[in-house]
Order: C-alpha cells, then sequence, then structure tokens
C-alpha cells in the first residue's frame, strides 16, 4: 500500500467544504440538546417514549429475522440450483425493492379490506364472511410484513453477489464428507456467509427506522412519527430534537450490534484458485418446490401489488390523468436527476481527494461521507431546516430585511438533505469505481505531464463510467422513492410522486394514488433493470 | 551528477518500519543505473520518489540540475519531466496504441505531434499496431507501447519498475536486447529496478543492491556479480 503525495489542492479544499457543510445540521442538532427542556419533551419521556422504543425494536427485530431467512434461502437456492425461470429469478427477486413499503401497505389494505378483492372474491363465491381481524394488516405484525417483502432484497442482493464469488470446493468437499444439502446450508454456506447477509439486514433496519410512511398509514407510534408529530402538531422542535437524539442512539446500537456480529470471525480462502459453484439442475417437485416458493415471494413483493395497482389505475385514469399528474412526473424525475447530479458530482471530488491525498482528514472524509445514509430522514429534515434556518436569519441580518426566506423555502434545501441522506449511495459506487481500476493510470498521466483535473477528465472519468452509472442510477432511485424528507423539505406547492401518492392514500383516495405509485414504480423498475444490466455487462 | 537523492528519509506509515533513511544516490548523465534488491527492501519506492509520486520526510532530490525536493520545494510529477513504465504498464484500456502514446504530448500541435509520435512507434517497431488497444497486444508489444509512451515526452531520466515481470522467459531475453538498443540510441539516463541479476547484467553500467533500503554493494555488474561482498548480495547476485 502505498502512501499517497500530499499538498493542497482544488480538490481538497472543495472536499473540505462539501464535508463541512453536510456536517452543519447534525451540529445543529447536537447543540440542540443544551437548549431547555419543555413540557411535551417531560411528557413523551414519561409516557411515550417506551412506546416508540418498543415498537421500532419490534419492527427492526422482526423484519431483521424475516429478511434474512428469505433473502438468504433464495440468494443460495439461485446460486446452488437450477430450476424454472431460476436465472430470471436472480434479478426478478430483486424488483420488490422498486416498490416503496409506503405504497405497498396501502396497496395491501386495499386488498385485504372488507371491499377488497379478496373478501369480495370469498363473499361472492363462496359466502363466506370471516372475521376482519384476520385480514387487519395496520398493526404491527402488519407492518413487519409489509417491510420483510419490501426489503428482503437488500439481503438478496449482498448475499447473492457474495455466492457468486464463492468455491465450490467447499460445497464439493462437504459432500464428498457425507453432508446432506440442508447440512451444508446450515453449516457451511450461514457461516461464510454471515458478513453479506450482516451487511444486507443491517441495510434494512436502516430503512425501517427510516420510514415514515408505513407507520404513519398504519398509525403505529415510532421514532419517526414522532418527530414529526412534534415538530409539526405540537410546534415543538427542540423535543423533535431530542427524539433525533434518541433515534440516532438507536441506530447507534444497530451500527455497534452488525460490527460485533461482523467483526468477530474473518474467513478467507487458503488458495487464490476459486472455482464458482456451478448450480445443480433440479428436476420434479423439487423443481416446482424451488419455483413456487421463489414465485410466492416475488408475487407478495411484486406481482401481486401491481397487478392490484394496475387495476386500480385502469378504473381511475379518467378522473386522474391530467397536466397535475405530468407536472409530478417532471418534478420527480428532474429532483432525482439533479440530485443524483450532485450526489455523484460531490462523491467524486471527496472519493479522488481521499485516493490521491491519503491522510487521517481525508480518512475521515470517507467516514463522514456514508454517515448520513445510517441517519434517519426525519432526523436529518429536523437539522437542515434548523441551519437553513440560520442561514435565513443570517440572510436577513445582512439584508436588512425581515420578512425573506431564500433558502429555507427553496429546493436547494430538499437537495440538500438528499445530499447528506444519499451520499453514501455514490460514494461507495464511486469509491468501488477507484479500486477497481487502482492508481497506477492515475500515476502514469501524471508523470506524462498531466496535473490531477485533467488526469481526473482524461483517465480516471472514462475508465469509471459503468461505476458512476451504477451509482447515478442508485442515488435516482433512492430519490425517487424517498419519502420523510421530501414531504418535510419540499418548498410550497412541490409534489413528486412519492408524495402525493402518500396524500393520496392517507386521505383514503387510493385509486387516485394507484397511477401516480404505478408511474414510479415503473420508473423504478427501469432503473433497477438497467442497473443490473450494466453490472452484468461489467462483469 | 544528474541525478543526486541526498540524506532521503522515506516512511509509509509512521508506526512502521522505515524505509529508506539517510539514503544517498548519485547518478552520471547517459548512465543506466539498476537497483536490484529483494521484495521490500526499497527499489519501486527510489523509483516513486524520484518521479514524484511519493513525498521525503527529508532529503534533497535533485534531477538535472533543477531541485525537485527539499525543506521549502516540491514539484509535482506531472513538472518532472520523468518518464516511467509501470509494472502492469499501465496502459490506458480506453485509448489505442497511438492515443497512448500522445498521451503526454496533447499539448503540442497535432502535426509535431503525430511527428514525434510515429518517430517513437518507428523506434520501438509498433507502427503497424498504431491503432489496436491495448487489450489486442501481445505482453511484449504492450510493454513496448508503454515504453513509447515514457519516451516520447522526451524525458530527462526513463525510470523502469520491474519491466519484464509480467514476460515469460523467453520473450524477456528478445526484448531486453530491443530495449538495450533503444536506450543506448537515444542516450537517456536510466533506472532500472529489478529482481533478476541478468536484467542488470543485460542492461546496467552501473549496479547497486539494495537491502533494508541501504545500498550494500555498488559497481560495475560483472564485477560484482563475481565478487559478492555480503552474504545477502550473494544470495541476490548468484
Amino acid at each position: 500500500m502505498f502512501k499517497k503525495i500530499g499538498f493542497t489542492n482544488k480538490w481538497s479544499v472543495i472536499s473540505f467544504f462539501i464535508i463541512v457543510l453536510i456536517l452543519m445540521p447534525s451540529i445543529f442538532i447536537l447543540m440542540g440538546l443544551f437548549n431547555p427542556i419543555s413540557d411535551t419533551w417531560l411528557h413523551i419521556r414519561k409516557y411515550l417514549l417506551k412506546d416508540y422504543v418498543f415498537n421500532s425494536a419490534i419492527l427492526v427485530f422482526f423484519t431483521g429475522l424475516f429478511s434474512i431467512i428469505i433473502g438468504v434461502s433464495l440468494a443460495w437456492f439461485v446460486n446452488a440450483y437450477d430450476f424454472k425461470f431460476s436465472n430470471f429469478f436472480k434479478w426478478g427477486l430483486i424488483l420488490p425493492l422498486a416498490v416503496p413499503p409506503y405504497i405497498g401497505s396501502y396497496t395491501y389494505v386495499g386488498l385485504l379490506n372488507y371491499t377488497g378483492i379478496i373478501q369480495t372474491f370469498l363473499r361472492n363465491n363462496f359466502d363466506l364472511v370471516l372475521n376482519q381481524s384476520y385480514f387487519d394488516i395496520m398493526s404491527l405484525s402488519g407492518a413487519v410484513f409489509i417491510y420483510t417483502i419490501f426489503l428482503y432484497p437488500y439481503v438478496f442482493l449482498i448475499t447473492h453477489a457474495f455466492l457468486q464469488k464463492q468455491s465450490a470446493s467447499l460445497v464439493e468437499v462437504s459432500k464428498t464428507l457425507g453432508k446432506s444439502p440442508v447440512d451444508i446450508f446450515f453449516r457451511i454456506i450461514l457461516p461464510i456467509s454471515r458478513g453479506a447477509y450482516v451487511a444486507g439486514t443491517t441495510l434494512v433496519v436502516l430503512e425501517v427506522l427510516n420510514d415514515y410512511g408505513v407507520v404513519k398509514y398504519f398509525g403505529i407510534s415510532t421514532f419517526s412519527t414522532s418527530i414529526f408529530q412534534t415538530w409539526f402538531s405540537l410546534g415543538d422542535i427542540n423535543s423533535a430534537i431530542r427524539l433525533s437524539v434518541y433515534l440516532m442512539g438507536f441506530v447507534f446500537i444497530v451500527l455497534l450490534l452488525e460490527r460485533l456480529s461482523r467483526g468477530g470471525k474473518q474467513y478467507s480462502y487458503s488458495t487464490t484458485k476459486v472455482k464458482p459453484l456451478k448450480a445443480k439442475k433440479l428436476s420434479g417437485w423439487k423443481n416446482w418446490l424451488m419455483f413456487s416458493y421463489a414465485f410466492i415471494v416475488l408475487s407478495l413483493g411484486f406481482i401481486i401489488p401491481v397487478l392490484q395497482l394496475i387495476y386500480w389505475s385502469i378504473i381511475s385514469y379518467g378522473k386522474i390523468v391530467n397536466m397535475n399528474i405530468i407536472k409530478t412526473v417532471l418534478n420527480s424525475i428532474g429532483v432525482s436527476l439533479i440530485g443524483a447530479f450532485i450526489i455523484l458530482v460531490s462523491a467524486v471530488v471527496i472519493a479522488n481527494t481521499v485516493r490521491i491525498k491519503e491522510n487521517i482528514l481525508t480518512k475521515n472524509y470517507a467516514r463522514i461521507a456514508v454517515l448520513g445514509y445510517s441517519i434517519p430522514g426525519a432526523v436529518i429534515a429536523v437539522g437542515v431546516m434548523i441551519f437553513f434556518l440560520k442561514m435565513d436569519n443570517g440572510i436577513q441580518f445582512l439584508t436588512g430585511q425581515n420578512n425573506i426566506l431564500l433558502l429555507s423555502s427553496s429546493i436547494f434545501m430538499l437537495i440538500f438533505a438528499y445530499l447528506i441522506r444519499f451520499l453514501a449511495v455514490g460514494f461507495n459506487s464511486v469509491e468501488s469505481g477507484f479500486n477497481k481500476i487502482g492508481t497506477d493510470f492515475h500515476e502514469a498521466s501524471r508523470t506524462l505531464g498531466n496535473g490531477i483535473t485533467k488526469t481526473f477528465f482524461k483517465v480516471d472519468l472514462p475508465m469509471m463510467k459503468p461505476a458512476l452509472m451504477s451509482g447515478f442510477l442508485l442515488v435516482s432511485i433512492e430519490i425517487l422513492k424517498e419519502l420523510p424528507l421530501t414531504l418535510i423539505l419540499r418548498p410550497f406547492n412541490f409534489n413528486t410522486l412519492a408524495t402525493r401518492a402518500f396524500e393520496y392514500a392517507n386521505d383514503e383516495m387510493i385509486h387516485e394514488s394507484a397511477i401516480l405509485s404505478l408511474i414510479l414504480i415503473s420508473i423504478s423498475v427501469i432503473l433497477v433493470y438497467s442497473l443490473t444490466n450494466i453490472k452484468r455487462k461489467g462483469r | 551528477m544528474f541525478v543526486t537523492m541526498k540524506d532521503i528519509d522515506f516512511y509509509y506509515d509512521k508506526n512502521n518500519d522505515t524505509i529508506l533513511k539517510d539514503f544517498d544516490l548519485n547518478i552520471h548523465k547517459g548512465q543506466t543505473l539498476s537497483i536490484l534488491g529483494e521484495s521490500g527492501s526499497g527499489k519501486s519506492t527510489i523509483l516513486r520518489l524520484l518521479a514524484g509520486l511519493e513525498k521525503p520526510e527529508k532529503g534533497v532530490i535533485v534531477i538535472g540540475n533543477k531541485i525537485m525536493n527539499n525543506e521549502n520545494t516540491f514539484v509535482p510529477p506531472e513538472k518532472r519531466e520523468v518518464g516511467m513504465v509501470f509494472q502492469d504498464y499501465a496502459l490506458f484500456p480506453h485509448m489505442t496504441v497511438f492515443e497512448n502514446i500522445s498521451f503526454g504530448i496533447n499539448h503540442l500541435s497535432k502535426r509535431k505531434r503525430n511527428e514525434m509520435v510515429m518517430e517513437t512507434l518507428n523506434l520501438v517497431e509498433l507502427v503497424d499496431h498504431s491503432g489496436k488497444y491495448p487489450h489486442q497486444l501481445s505482453g511484449g508489444q504492450q510493454q513496448r507501447t508503454a515504453l513509447a509512451r515514457a519516451l516520447v515526452t522526451e524525458p530527462k531520466i526513463l525510470l523502469l519498475d520491474e519491466p519484464f515481470s509480467n514476460l515469460d522467459t523467453n520473450l524477456k531475453n528478445n526484448i531486453r536486447d530491443s530495449l538495450k538498443e533503444i536506450i543506448s540510441k537515444i542516450g537517456i539516463t536510466t533506472i532500472i529496478v529489478s529482481h533478476d541479476k541478468l536484467d542488470a547484467l543485460k542492461l546496467a553500467d552501473q549496479l547497486i543492491v539494495l537491502k533494508e533500503g541501504k545500498i550494500v554493494q555498488k559497481g560495475n555488474p560483472e564485477k560484482l556479480i563475481s565478487n559478492p561482498e555480503s552474504i545477502y548480495a550473494e544470495s541476490i547476485l548468484l
């Protein structure tokens, strides 16, 4: 490992500026802890806090557990066995990621309620009127189901990628030692892929803690909903700040658990020759069993909700399709593209600085850049809002005009919040791109008389196109689906597909919500498909 | 002296071992110096310090009367006029042979650039391959492209980091001969880092044996090989 030459340049100055900017909201949140305690906070702490902790803990634990069961088993099956449509399932099982959980939640409520397709079918065909509590999904266990079925792909994706690189010899030697497929799964596959599925599960858990849409719609009190409520209904920003700090404590425990469960054991091969596993062809009932399992999961996570949304869209499109929808679509696409572009540029600047100028300061840049993804949207929203209001106060002071809110009423505030929340996604893609090309090309260009910037545009950038494209698509998908930040920080009268779909659903206008949701999911599917295509080509 | 390194201290990590300590090196103009030593002895670090890819903790580096490094100065790699051939060649995969070679002289007029690239292509006998991409070349052709790319900028010194490590033995002998021919044709000051004594014997007129960042023996390659002064030098040279 070579130590990189160190001297100040444009790249490190801009990186420093970006890092300071993205740290500001967190600093304001921490400073808010020194504000006086209000009666609201005393009430929350005494009567409500334990509910928030209990509900969040239940959601996190069971969603995490079920995501591991579904994600790891499916990842193993599509890797180790060749069954009906198994090649399609390798990418098809990622599709539920295109459905934001809040859209999934109201789709399932619509499917299962008294007038929904399932109960209507049972009533009309079999004269069956069942106890309504059987169909009540608006509960903690219902939320666990929704989160699991739409978020398990994080575990599936990372574990699948990990297993693809594993050696066939581990499985082959186990077979020669008389182990059954079940033994091999539990005693070999599960232990070696622990790092991968723990990483995937951490993403699932962070998404659960970040979510606002599902729990709000289901009426479950969690940290996210309570931050919204304390801030907007009770107007108590200081208590919202305290709740944010508690939520960050929760996130910290999750990350600590991740580190503990990953750091204990690390496995590496004793040989450099790794022969990939060859999928075993299945036939007969085993083939159908495997297919059915994958198909049921995909149906629950994608096919059924999408079909339901299509049905609702067909019966209501005349009422809904108008210029406003087009405007909402353009808003969503516009904000996703602009946000993703700004995030990618920032990620490139920081990652290039970290790579060229390796020292304690820049190592921390990398840590700070990825920090935002673990901070729930509601917390970032609180911090960003305070930061922008302070800046507006400064502008008012400088201009002498007391009634202008230049920054805090602009789209910049929302884009800046996206930058904090999703910089990690862009940064990880860019960093892996840089790691892949190494430093030799960069150094060769430098010795041929080109500076850092020219080298970046002429050498690094063309070689990193796939990584940058992946990063851009990933960030676009995230922004497109994002709800809590957009709900809080969007400018007046600015709607995206996500906010509009959520608002309609929350106002019990589910049919109206369907078309918007469907458009959002369609764009996400196109982006997810492009992403898997880039990755396949890259390999 | 054309190249001077004086009192150089260098380490990658403060807490780990020092790579070079009070290191001195002097090279005459037009000389070809070979540095031999085992892995981790600091051979490649010397090249990277000369190229400006690393910054020493202390010491002075002078190339062709120009101070590249001292207490107050650090000339970045792009301003050093040093040609370097990397161990894995680092040919830009998205550029053709022609584009790779002309990359370092993009600031010149198109006519001048074409002229210089063609001249260098002739020198390394790659005229017929100028439109190919690096992955379409053999190992030897890749190496000659990397050499041409380094030479076309008319550098003051040429640095070769394990230039033959990616070639098989038969090819290595041929390439070594043609490299010697090219170097002596243009008379450039050259430093070759290698762990193969044959490289030193065939290419260099000066040889140093390096151990843990210190020169343990130096002199004419043939004399050194016939008279190693320590067990370490013997293990490297025989």
